[in-house]
């Protein structure tokens, strides 16, 4: 342990490129078009809208959420997403202030070339801020993997080497003390490896909320 | 008197509780319930199993079938999970098509035990490409008070532990099966995972297998899988973010409690 | 929610205005939105902006028995998908009223219009044909959505390849994009459908705008091929009407030449996108990544990432969590084996306060006792260590005491 915590040094990841266009679709109250690599994701939210009566709650906000893959019908897989996109989107909003009501976030997933899951909460974390409903902070995800035969930790990795992995996480972070919000793993994993995951996508977060805040100082200077 | 607060004011009742450093029922923070497995209850099915912590129960019966395999995969068997959380176990359940908490739950044991290598699918293999086993492993919750997903790991676990499967001869050429129930091989399971449920209250508390109670008023929740010495699975799915030192004390206590769990269904079956 | 009502303030608006020959975003009467389609990385992949109406499709293929009455064919399926993200009136996972007429029309457009060559797609007949399937998801409803689902399937379906299957006697292997090139599909002839709708004043309006649709009197649906042949048709009243004049014959002239314009256009768009994959040609002609407007306020791009992300140490926070695991050292956890097949866990705490047990709180010997007295204990299960001084369920031991009694007096 002693040498290794001599050999403090820094690692070369690459972050696939990100595009973004927030509000492309004219009926949400907000909406993003988010890409990573080849990953597009399209989220959409509308709120605080009438709540269903049989859904409503009286003292706060019904948070529902769809995911629609793009091929084939809807199957558990996508239920689960939909519980991590619900729950994640549930700790972000402030539900209290809209009692009664309800907020849709629907995300339709356009193409999956690694990472959807990850994408898919940025893309709605996005057409949250651009809603502007009250949000408690913004959150991050970043997905990672370990290659099964180097054993090396990949950060945002694509279709290509998803296929070689042995471990794959999904983290999501919140802005201000960049703790854990959600989290999703596959595959067999030591506690060191789940740590060093977890430091490095910490770190690789601060990328993502850099630009949360320069597409929001980009539209908002000129307003 | 008690009573009365805890239905008007549930959440003020338990932070009084909590207030005091003790939970509704006389544990503490990090103190996990009694658990007990028993093997082999039901003798119609395969294997069986009834799991317990506290008053949670979970039944698992499996029933194996044989099938043809999937053209893309011709050597591997199927193992089909599937959580029932019926009206029977709480008054949160209505009859009818699976809830999406039961779809949720049938896809994270699923996930749990092909992340946890536990089962390898080719040991369901019979012929190659012709005859496979199918697991049909039915989990039923027969009384929901939190931390169902670990009950119902491990009631799977159990059963899949004490599974014996009878020896087949198949006949390529003729198609025949001729399967011979008298001389069974138990199925080798790799590992046991176990799986602990943590519930996240404000500012950072941390409950260890909490009650249904304390699951429907926390801010978050938190399940780690244990398999040995690694972990085979994360899942925290939203809620209150939690930091860095509380995930570590998390994964202390549930390695400590999966020891535990994993010595007591191992008692259970070789007993 | 409920779909918003519309105020007799809005349609008389637009009934008025319609009346004067003027539509609410500028347009000609007999004038369509703009159709913008891109392509993503997967065959068959397209999205399809038709003004602000906007759809997703995709195409997949598997291996399917095929049907009776058609037993050397392939299948083609169309489903088209009202998410809620297009309108909140949407509901999700429930096939409405709307979603079953547009699904049928676009049915009857290309399947029943047999544009597809499906007698390609046989395999081996009576056995296994592939089976195609095109999912359509609506993005952003703003009127004819049946017109931007028909040119997104036609974009998908003339792009799309499926992989490449050779048969060897009784089994058949299905190759890889690596390994064999893929095929594209066979298309007959390319419809797409041209809506129109009809006023209560008897004027005819190409397109329809959401609001337009809202306050129309009757809907009109062509499906139109390239050869400006009629693959279906479907008229249908929204509201209460008394126009019945010959529309149909007064606007196919014109719809024909829409279809034909517009088939090229989508055939030009595809056999780019396609002719740049066989080239490998990273261009980003009608890709996915085009749908962004770049430049715009509200868009934003960055390219590939570089970061460097500090080495990370094993044990930095090892420390702490010693720390952690001394502070709950003190438990006392049982196991005893109860029986045939069963084994029970019992952690301190619950047993004494929660559910009632025997208090062990003031534990003695005897209190132990009493306690195994109902339980049957088959043979001797040595789990941990060695049994600490004596039986002691709730003392403080820090081991796992092992309880073992025979009991002669079971079952």
């Amino acid at each position: 342990m002693q040498n290794q915590l001599e050999t403090t040094e820094e690692e070369e990841c690459v972050l696939r490129p990100m595009n973004c266009e927030l509000n492309q679709l004219s009926r949400p109250d907000g909406s993003a078009m988010f890409m990573q690599g080849d990953t597009v994701v399209v989220a959409g939210v509308y709120g605080p809208i009438e709540a269903k009566l049989q859904k409503m709650m009286h003292d706060r906000a019904t948070v529902e959420t769809m995911f629609s893959p793009a091929k084939g019908p809807p199957c558990v897989d996508d239920r689960a997403k939909e519980t991590v996109i619900r729950e994640t989107c549930e700790a972000v909003l402030l539900t209290a202030l809209h009692p009664g009501m309800a907020i849709s976030i629907n995300v339709q997933e356009l193409q999956d070339s690694g990472g959807l899951l990850a994408c898919a909460i940025n893309a709605a974390c996005l057409a949250l801020i651009i809603s502007s409903i009250s949000m408690k902070f913004t959150v991050a995800a970043v997905s990672c993997m370990i290659d099964r035969e180097s054993g090396k930790l990949i950060v945002d990795p694509d279709s290509t080497q998803i296929q070689q992995a042995r471990v794959t996480f999904t983290y999501v972070f919140e802005g201000i003390k960049k703790d854990l919000v959600s989290c999703h793993t596959t595959g067999r994993f030591s506690e060191n490896e789940l740590m060093e995951s977890l430091e490095k996508c910490r770190a690789a977060s601060q990328n993502i909320f850099d630009f949360y805040r320069n597409i929001v100082e980009q539209y908002a200077i000129k307003l | 008197m008690a009573s009365q607060y805890k239905t008007i004011h549930p959440v003020k009742y338990l932070r009084d509780y909590l207030a005091q450093d003790i939970r509704p029922d006389g544990r503490e923070f990090l103190r996990f319930r009694s658990a007990s497995v028993n093997v082999g209850a039901i003798s119609q099915a395969d294997s069986s199993a009834i799991f317990k912590i506290g008053s949670t129960t979970v039944v698992c019966g499996i029933k194996a079938e044989l099938a043809a395999p999937k053209a893309d995969t011709p050597n591997c068997g199927y193992l089909i999970p599937n959580v029932e959380l019926s009206p029977l176990c709480s008054p949160k359940f209505r009859p009818g098509p699976p809830s999406d908490q039961a779809q949720v739950a049938s896809k994270t044991i699923d996930d749990i035990l092909i992340n946890s290598s536990a089962l390898d699918l080719t040991d369901l293999c019979v012929c190659i490409d012709k005859l496979v086993w199918v697991l049909y492993c039915d989990l039923i919750c027969i009384d929901y008070d939190g931390s169902v997903t670990d009950a119902c790991l491990g009631a799977l676990v159990a059963a899949l532990k004490s599974l014996t499967l009878p020896e087949v001869q198949h006949n390529p050429e003729t198609g025949a099966i001729v399967v011979d129930t008298s001389d069974r091989k138990p199925f080798p399971l790799k590992s046991l995972p176990v799986s602990t449920t943590f519930a996240i209250f404000d500012e950072q508390l941390l409950l260890a297998d909490p009650t249904d109670e304390e699951e429907s008023l926390a801010k978050g929740k938190l399940c780690l899988v244990i398999d040995g010495p690694e972990l085979c699975g994360l899942y925290k799915p939203g809620g209150i973010p939690i930091s860095q030192e509380l995930l570590s004390k998390s994964l202390e206590k549930s390695k400590k409690r999966a020891d535990l769990i994993r010595k007591v269904i191992e008692a259970a079956v070789t007993n | 929610m409920r779909e918003t009502p519309l105020s007799n303030c809005e349609r008389n608006f637009i009934n008025r205005a319609i009346a004067e020959d003027t539509r609410l975003d500028g347009r000609q009467l007999l004038e369509a939105r703009p159709v913008e389609i891109h392509f993503g990385a997967n065959w068959g992949c397209c999205h399809v902006a038709l003004g602000e109406t906007k759809a997703i499709a995709q195409v997949s293929c598997d291996i399917q028995q095929p049907k009776a009455s058609r037993p050397n064919e392939g299948m083609l399926h169309i489903n088209v998908e009202f998410n809620p993200i297009a309108a909140p009136h949407f509901e999700a996972g429930r096939q409405s009223e709307l979603a079953m007429q547009v699904n049928r029309q676009l049915e009857k457009c290309f399947k029943d219009s047999r544009c597809v060559d499906l007698e390609s797609l046989c395999i081996v007949a009576d056995e296994k044909v592939w089976n195609l399937r095109v999912d359509v998801n609506i993005l952003n409803h703003d009127g004819n959505l049946v017109d931007c689902a028909s040119i997104a399937i036609l974009a998908a379906l003339t792009h799309f390849h499926r992989p490449d299957v050779t048969t060897t006697g009784d089994s058949i292997t299905i190759h890889s994009f690596a390994e064999k090139d893929p095929l594209p599909l066979t298309l007959h002839h390319y419809p797409v459908c041209v809506s129109f709708i009809v006023f209560e004043s008897g004027q005819i309006v190409m397109d329809p705008t959401y609001m337009e649709e809202r306050v129309g009197a009757s809907q009109l649906t062509l499906g139109l091929n390239s050869y400006r042949e009629l693959c279906s048709l479907q008229l249908c009243y929204l509201g209460k009407t008394s126009v019945t004049a010959d529309v149909v014959p007064s606007i196919s002239p014109h719809a024909a030449n829409y279809a034909n314009k517009l088939v090229t256009q989508i055939r030009k768009a595809a056999q780019q996108d396609v002719e740049a994959k066989y080239n490998k040609e990273d261009r980003d002609v009608c890709r996915l990544k085009e749908c962004i407007t770049f430049g715009k306020l509200t868009a934003m791009t960055k390219p590939k990432l570089s970061i460097k992300l500090a080495h990370w140490v094993a044990g930095k926070s090892s420390p702490k969590s010693d720390m952690e695991t001394s502070d709950f050292q003190d438990e006392d956890d049982n196991i005893k084996t109860l029986g045939h097949g069963s084994a029970e866990l019992i952690t301190n705490m619950s047993k004494s306060v929660g559910e009632g047990g025997p208090n062990t709180w003031q534990a003695s010997e005897e209190s132990s006792d009493d306690e195994i007295e109902d339980i049957e204990i088959l043979q001797e299960t040595k789990l941990e260590k060695k049994v600490l001084d004596d039986i002691d369920l709730g003392g403080d031991s820090e081991e796992e005491d092992t309880v073992t009694v025979s009991k002669n007096d079971i079952m």
